[in-house]
């Protein structure tokens, strides 16, 4: 079985580029954690950490009879698949922080991407464009669905439609630093989504 | 995690990427020059595991980018071609930059691009 480990929960900040060796790196800043310990769920094939981010003040009653046993409530809640050895040191209340991780790990982010709307062809498909000129009427549609021949229209088939806002995950993105006392995680490259949105990051 | 969520965890996160990027900088290295002047500009080469020191001297006919990450480009003639370069001042490679002498006339421009001919 593939060995899972600890991840923590983050907002991400922006982009910007900083020297490392007299080389220029571009990085991902992520406000990460600190994250609370809601419930540590340990069974036989699955364990896993349930993580609370960001603290609330008031949280309607169903949600908040999540936190019944923690006390303070939580805007965010996600689990982090652990193995049965890492999940059985935490307990409810615990908190995690940046601190799990180390300088050059490598990493997983997921997050989601902007949406796009309803968008075309190009956009979505990186289809190519039809002449503008010359009476050609064929800008930027959509191409043929099928043929007599083959039939009706297959499932799956590339169309127009609504992009973006899917859950992604960008894997093996190596920590560059890490600044303890402001939260701050600097992973190299990119990550899905706009500033501001959550994001959850995972030890490779 | 289910669906996008997007939280004003920190009031103004540009800000905090400003504090960020200038907790890397190298140095913070003071401009001794303005748009207009003369420079040599030093800056190191590494070529597999040899490293020199190429001096390029030129117009400064561009500042720009925000105090923590800000370029110049020095432009020059060579045989009748014109050469531009654009550095990073903060930048470790850029070893210094040395004016060489100020403009006869002060520009009246943020950027010198009409010293490009056509």
């Amino acid at each position: 079985m593939k060995e899972v480990k600890m991840g923590i929960l983050g907002v991400k900040i922006g982009m910007t580029e900083i020297y490392q060796d007299k080389e220029l790196v571009p990085v991902t800043a992520i406000l990460a954690g600190p994250c609370k310990v809601i419930e540590v769920k340990m069974n036989e094939n699955y364990c896993a950490l349930k993580l609370g981010f960001v603290k609330v003040d008031k949280l309607n009653k169903p949600l908040s009879g999540v936190f019944k046993n923690v006390g303070e409530k939580y805007k965010v809640i996600a689990e982090v698949r652990v193995d049965k050895e890492t999940a059985s040191k935490y307990k409810v209340g615990d908190v995690i922080d940046v601190n799990v991780f180390s300088k050059g790990e490598l990493v997983n982010v997921t997050g989601f991407t902007k949406g796009r709307g309803f968008s075309g062809m190009i956009k979505r498909w990186n289809a190519s464009r039809g002449p503008m000129s010359h009476g050609s009427k064929h800008h930027r549609k959509a191409g043929s669905n099928a043929t007599s021949r083959i039939g009706p229209t297959r499932p799956g088939k590339r169309r127009p439609g609504r992009y973006g806002n899917e859950k992604v995950t960008i894997r093996n993105l190596k920590i560059i630093d890490i600044i303890p006392d402001k939260n701050i995680i600097l992973v190299k490259g990119g990550i899905p989504g706009p500033k501001n949105s959550v994001v959850k990051i995972v030890k490779n | 995690m289910k669906r996008m969520r997007i939280l004003k965890v920190v009031k103004s996160p540009d800000k905090l990427l400003r504090e960020i990027h200038e907790k890397y900088l190298p140095s913070k290295k003071e401009l001794n020059f303005k748009v207009g002047d003369i420079v040599k500009v030093h800056q190191r080469i590494v070529e597999g595991d040899k490293s020199r020191v190429q001096v390029f001297e030129g117009v400064v006919i561009e500042i720009h980018g925000p105090i923590y990450n800000r370029f110049f480009t020095v432009r020059k003639e060579v045989q009748g071609v014109g050469v531009e370069k654009t550095f990073r001042i903060n930048s470790p490679n850029v070893e210094k930059v040395e004016l060489v002498r100020n403009p006869l006339k002060k520009p009246r421009r943020k950027k010198l691009t009409y010293l490009r001919p056509e």
